[in-house]
């Protein structure tokens, strides 16, 4: 018997399909159930910090090379990149839970977790509202309501503090490299700091997380600061662009402030840190101004 | 001696060469609203919008002119080496050099300044990093695919494509090491960017003068090359000796590749579609080829890196360059192509 083509091509598109839906279906299914005793795998470093500031991180039993904070963390076993996923050595740390950002939740085939008897909770962390939610939800997993509730009132009492500090309205952009120049658009993190530190980001009006710009965009906004937010010890580097930039552009309007605090990129409990930080910059910034900050 | 130029040649370089100025005008003109028009009658705010007009989009029309022209004219010298018209300048492995030194930087830079606090300079540093990697892998290969003193192009041409996917996975792999901004700093250096902030002069400089003196001597070279593709007995023949023809046009090309990928990462298509099309429009004598190719180059990318600089309204972001070189030269190749083919002979 011959077979067509066309009748292959598509009895393969319906089995793609069908597999297609069987997986959509496994990841729907997924939910936070706490089950005693609970071995979490935290897949973000934002997310391990959550479980160390609600006093979960005993729980922790895998992380990825990146959760270095706070130092306790690196005890734990890493099982991970960051970017990629080792399913087999995730698996061999044996745990109830996997908590992971949504983007790379998605590379945890669903069935193999099913099998395992593993909980997949999966999270977007791009905002205040998010990072409440999480560590409700993060609470929920880990029994540790009571704490978490606290640290939840301990960050809102905190920002309301903050807020209360800023004076003059400042406009800023936040960078994050320089060759594309990058910046935090309104759907970033740096654009949520931002507004929790009562500054306005000049790229507020963009519906992406970071969007590739030029100088002559960045001009256009007319920001008072610029953030470049750096590696660690890669300050002479920025400096030395800066430099550079400032002689293409001797008087581009805006004064540049470098910081390489993790807290800035990390939306996590640590965001009292981060908006503090954003305040001495712009202190800073005034004082080298003569401003009134 | 053959005269250097037919009419329809001359008469394509001056059209192109005008054309180029007048782009170049209207690139500079032009912009995302950083200088608007009206400045210029306003003496407070003259001083930045000169800033604009010559720090930043001058500077940046003048790199796209230079990539554009490095990468079409390095397209042409390999199509003319390896006799193959679907011959780019990344399919001989120098661009795989060249992704490799540049990442290579970008992340010896991270870890550096993580664990030493030492820095390496930003641009300068991959500029550097990328330039000496295609020129080893350059050196490399053409030494390997070298047996009896003659340079053998299928080996040479074999061997790159191998080295290219060798080169993708040690990208692969440093992407895979890093994290963080040095990520998208990759990402975005290998998805091809005309970016001149914090570009030092000195660089762009040398790189003018590279591209020159290599678009010039691959002009010098153009009569023997033209005898060597006729084939190696007519070039000896003529008194031409086709091996060193042959070395020249390889050295030559891999530095245009190495400068082109080094200044601006990979921008696809400018390449391979150009010297297609201007050997449509003036033929296939390489004293032609070379200076339309680069004048065709030149044009197209700064026409296209308009286009990815007013993207910003419409997109939301700054396209990159390649996107937009890929999105135009892409569909183009094809309808040329199959133009070629419907008349019955190749592009």
């Amino acid at each position: 018997m011959t077979l067509r083509p066309t009748v292959f091509l598509l009895l393969l598109a319906a089995l793609l399909g069908n597999a297609c839906s069987r997986q959509s279906a496994t990841e729907g299914s997924k939910s936070p159930t706490p089950e005693a005793p609970v071995r979490i795998v935290s897949l973000a470093p934002n997310l391990t910090e959550m479980l160390f500031a609600m006093e979960a991180g005993d729980l922790l039993v895998g992380r990825t090379m990146f959760c270095d904070f706070p130092a306790q963390a690196t005890s734990v076993p890493v099982v991970s990149g960051g970017v990629s996923v080792d399913i087999e050595a995730l698996l061999q740390a044996n745990p109830t839970t996997i908590v992971a950002l949504e983007g790379v939740a998605g590379q945890i085939p669903g069935n193999i977790l099913e099998q395992a008897g593993i909980q997949l909770y999966a999270t977007r962390v791009e905002t205040w509202d998010d990072i409440v939610r999480t560590l409700d939800e993060l609470s929920r997993i880990t029994s540790r309501q009571a704490k978490a509730q606290a640290l939840i009132r301990q960050l809102q009492e905190g920002l309301e503090q903050r807020n209360k500090l800023s004076a003059r309205p400042i406009r800023a952009a936040i960078l994050y490299g320089h060759r594309p120049l990058v910046a935090a658009g309104g759907t970033s993190w740096g654009n949520e700091l931002l507004r929790l530190a009562g500054v306005t980001n000049v790229f507020a009006d963009s519906d992406r997380p970071n969007l590739q710009i030029d100088a002559e965009t960045l001009l256009s906004r007319h920001p008072d600061l610029v953030i470049d937010i750096i590696a660690v010890g890669a300050a002479e580097g920025a400096q030395e662009f800066w430099k550079e930039f400032h002689r293409q552009v001797p008087d581009p309007g805006f004064a540049v402030a470098l910081s390489a605090h993790e807290a800035l990129l990390r939306p996590g409990p640590r965001v009292l840190e981060a908006v503090d930080e954003i305040h001495r910059l712009i202190q800073e910034n005034s004082r080298d101004r003569g401003e009134a900050p | 001696m053959t005269r250097r130029w037919t009419g329809r040649t001359a008469l394509w370089v001056a059209l192109l060469a005008l054309g180029l100025l007048a782009l170049l005008a209207l690139y500079v003109l032009v912009g995302s609203g950083g200088a608007g028009n009206g400045p210029l009658l306003n003496p407070e705010l003259l001083e930045r919008h000169q800033a604009i007009l010559r720090g930043l989009r001058l500077r940046r029309g003048l790199l796209a002119i230079l990539v554009g022209a490095a990468l079409s004219v390095s397209g042409a010298g390999f199509q003319a080496l390896l006799r193959n018209p679907l011959a780019d300048p990344f399919v001989t492995g120098v661009s795989g050099g060249a992704a490799v030194g540049g990442t290579l930087v970008m992340v010896l830079t991270a870890f550096l300044t993580q664990t030493l606090g030492a820095s390496l300079t930003g641009p300068a540093g991959v500029f550097a990093g990328a330039f000496v990697g295609a020129v080893v892998v350059a050196l490399l290969l053409s030494r390997l695919a070298t047996a009896g003193g003659l340079l053998n192009t299928n080996s040479l041409l074999l061997m790159g494509v191998v080295f290219n996917f060798f080169a993708s996975a040690v990208v692969l792999f440093l992407k895979a090491i890093i994290q963080g901004t040095k990520l998208s700093e990759i990402l975005f250096w290998l998805m091809g960017t005309l970016a001149v902030e914090g570009l030092p002069d000195a660089l762009l400089w040398l790189a003018g003068t590279l591209v020159l003196l290599s678009t010039g001597g691959l002009i010098l070279l153009a009569r023997r090359i033209n005898l060597v593709s006729l084939g190696e007995e007519t070039a000896w023949g003529a008194g031409v000796n086709p091996e060193s023809v042959k070395r020249w046009l390889f050295l030559l090309s891999s530095v245009l590749v190495a400068l082109g990928v080094s200044l601006a990462g990979f921008v696809g298509f400018v390449g391979l579609v150009i010297p297609h099309v201007v050997r449509i429009l003036a033929g296939s004598d390489h004293r032609g080829v070379f200076p339309l190719s680069a004048l065709g180059g030149a044009t197209f990318l700064l026409l296209a890196d308009l286009v990815a600089r007013l993207s910003f309204p419409l997109a939301g972001t700054q396209l990159p360059v390649g996107v937009v070189t890929a999105f135009v030269g892409g569909p183009l190749f094809i309808v040329l192509l199959a133009r070629a083919q419907a008349k019955g002979g190749g592009a």
